[in-house]
């Protein structure tokens, strides 16, 4: 009879037994990206302009969105094959256009990069199924001439971007500025990529940063920015508004949910010292003013207008971006200016602001690119912190920067 | 699923054996009502999940997985036809759930809200709760294999009053947690546990959910059974053309309990 009892414990182990289930094998990975490429150069902080972490070798770090790796070079030097190192996601195979054909590509094999050549490579999954195509080349960085000028940002270039696959329905703007020069005419960003992952449907005239054709002030384009609520996706992360913003820097997507203020990474090299911004805007304030939880809040919106001039490489040499958490506070900023005196107004007035500066600029680093400007417009003064009015509505054009030198 | 049915068929072997009996026990222990009828009340503690069967090798390691509730209370009504053969109607409320947390690569998710969606690929933690009141409707056939040991095999079917199936996604230990927008070659989206995606799939699971129930009964006392039971779902609690998971999902229960017999 005892025997028997021994069955309820037997019969317990055997449920457990069922449940413990076998974890299958691995998959292989489906990612091909270039995660950074290094270029071995004998000199890299006499070669190489800022923009870059030279301190070992000519290193660039690439996210997920960028397939084209530019280096910038001094304008008055040169370089020609260069030994190349390739990190790529694990058991990716990489290849290199030669000759029309992709062969295999072996790190540190040297690669032609003479009279701004552009390499083409392409990346092969571990699982073979999944392919990316990506461009490095060495460009020349513009030579400073040290001459009073004034930059016009007219907000009338700009496209549906390129860079992911949505259909043109759901595609989001993204503009130039030719004045910038060509290394940086086209690097303006907004926040247009952080709203596509919480508004997928969204089609161009949607996104919070919009050109508007025809209403500019001198019956071009302006820019239209509008704080947006970003739905069922944006509750989701919390993050309840998108702001409409514009700036000279870039937006890192993969930061977006993680730590949005890291998403806007403001400024580029810069060779000017910029002075005063001047320009033309509209203004109305959103009806519903909501803190970051989404709740209504007694206060009335405003937008936000600034310019600032920093040091862009830290005491050891490092590389320094400013992003939405120091982008005004940070201490290698050496010239700063801010909107002021925003009325509420649906015809275009005039704005201007002062670049205040609180040091002297090092015209010998500035010819180096050593120091970053950034220019940023945003729809809601507390954006990027998800506080803000949906409906909040910022027009701006005829935006001049002018530069002392 | 070999294994399954190998434990299944130690278990059966073993009973099997030990239902060497004296004749006179089988009416000892026999049916107490007339004609082999009667009536069974059970209750006891629920444990178990809802899973893919067989796991999808995107799932890389089960980290947490911790049950929540649960129990059963139900009655089956029985009639044996012979001393061995007999059938039982029996309906079961209970209450279910679980909590899991599983590493996860390149799993695939298609998320829509209000006509967004978002959709990728993940790789990172995903932690999963469930929770479950319902009623199961099993249908039982009742083979005694010794006088004191029954096992009673039959299809159910389950309806749920309540439903939760919600969860977060975020990194996992080694800090790895993002999502390939689109494709494998999309952008890549860093999500942490600090500001976690969270989803809720409550609407997206069906009201009905059918399967096969295993029912095992000692009878410790002339009215007392301690039993064990297994409800194997074999319809997934997920709509069909729900792509956001994109396995079929099994809820997997199994109950440990005592019975009264009338």
């Amino acid at each position: 009879m005892k025997r028997k009892l021994i069955n309820l414990p037997l019969l317990l182990l055997t449920f457990a037994g069922m449940f413990a289930s076998c974890i299958g094998e691995e998959p292989l990975n489906a990612e091909c990206d270039i995660e950074e490429v290094t270029v071995m150069i004998d000199n890299p902080g006499s070669v190489l302009a800022a923009g870059y972490d030279y301190s070992a070798n000519g290193r660039a770090t690439v996210s997920s969105v960028e397939d084209s790796i530019c280096f910038l070079i001094k304008w008055n030097t040169d370089v020609d094959m260069l030994p190349v190192s390739l990190a790529v996601t694990e058991g990716a195979q990489c290849f290199i256009l030669q000759d029309g054909e992709y062969q295999p590509f072996r790190n540190g094999e040297e690669v032609d990069f003479s009279d701004e050549k552009v390499q083409n490579f392409r990346i092969q999954s571990q699982d073979t199924y999944w392919k990316r195509d990506y461009k490095i080349c060495f460009v020349h960085d513009e030579e400073p001439l040290f001459q009073p000028m004034d930059l016009h940002i007219s907000f009338d270039h700009f496209a549906l971007n390129t860079s992911d696959k949505a259909a043109e329905a759901n595609k989001y703007y993204v503009w130039t500025e030719p004045e910038f020069g060509k290394n940086y005419a086209g690097k303006w960003a907004t926040g247009n990529p952080g709203f596509k992952l919480s508004k997928s449907s969204a089609n161009p005239l949607e996104y919070p940063s919009v050109p508007l054709e025809g209403e500019g002030v001198d019956g071009g384009a302006c820019l239209k920015l509008e704080t947006k609520d970003t739905g069922a996706f944006g509750a989701m992360v919390r993050m309840r508004i998108a702001a409409g913003s514009f700036f000279f820097g870039e937006f890192d997507v993969t930061s977006a949910l993680k730590n949005a203020l890291a998403a806007t990474l403001f400024g580029q090299p810069f060779k000017h010292k910029p002075v005063k911004v001047s320009g033309m805007y509209k203004w109305k304030a959103g009806a519903r003013f909501q803190d970051k939880a989404g709740n209504a809040v007694d206060r009335v919106d405003a937008p936000d207008a600034y310019c600032v001039l920093y040091r862009n490489l830290d005491a050891e040499g490092n590389f320094v971006r400013l992003d939405g958490a120091d982008v005004l506070t940070n201490p290698n900023i050496v010239g700063l200016g801010r909107l002021s005196g925003v009325v509420e107004t649906d015809v275009w007035t005039p704005f201007e602001f002062d670049v205040v500066y609180t040091e002297d600029i090092d015209n010998e680093l500035l010819a180096n690119s050593g120091y970053s400007m950034t220019i940023c417009f945003s729809s809601s003064i507390d954006g990027a912190y998800f506080k803000g009015a949906p409906g909040s509505t910022f027009y701006v054009d005829d935006v001049t920067l002018k530069c002392e030198y | 699923m070999k294994r399954i049915f190998l434990s299944l068929l130690a278990v059966f072997g073993l009973t099997i054996t030990q239902a060497q009996e004296q004749p006179n026990t089988w009416e000892k222990w026999g049916p107490t009502g007339e004609n082999g009828s009667g009536v069974i009340v059970r209750a006891g503690y629920t444990i178990g999940g809802t899973s893919p069967i067989p796991l999808p090798n995107e799932i890389r390691s089960i980290n947490e997985f911790s049950p929540k509730g649960g129990a059963t209370v139900g009655m089956d009504v029985y009639k044996m036809f012979s001393r061995r053969w007999g059938v039982a109607l029996a309906c079961r409320f209970f209450y279910e759930g679980f909590h899991t947390g599983a590493d996860v690569k390149n799993y695939k998710i298609s998320l829509t809200m209000e006509g967004n969606t978002m959709a990728g690929y993940f790789t990172g933690t995903n932690a999963t709760n469930t929770e479950m009141w319902g009623v199961t409707l099993p249908i039982l056939v009742t083979c005694r294999i010794s006088p004191r040991w029954n096992i009673s095999v039959g299809p159910y079917l389950s309806h749920y009053f309540k439903k939760t199936f919600e969860g977060e996604v975020y990194d996992n230990k080694n800090g790895v947690g993002y999502l390939r927008v689109g494709d494998f070659t999309g952008e890549k989206v860093e999500i942490t546990r600090q500001s976690p995606a969270t989803y809720d799939f409550k609407d997206n699971m069906l009201p009905w959910n059918g399967g096969l129930e295993f029912v095992f009964d000692w009878k410790a006392m002339k009215h007392m059974n301690v039993f064990a039971s297994l409800d194997w779902g074999l319809s997934n609690i997920l709509e069909k053309d729900f792509e956001t998971v994109p396995f079929k999902m099994y809820p997997i229960y199994a109950t440990f309990g005592a019975a009264y017999r009338y």
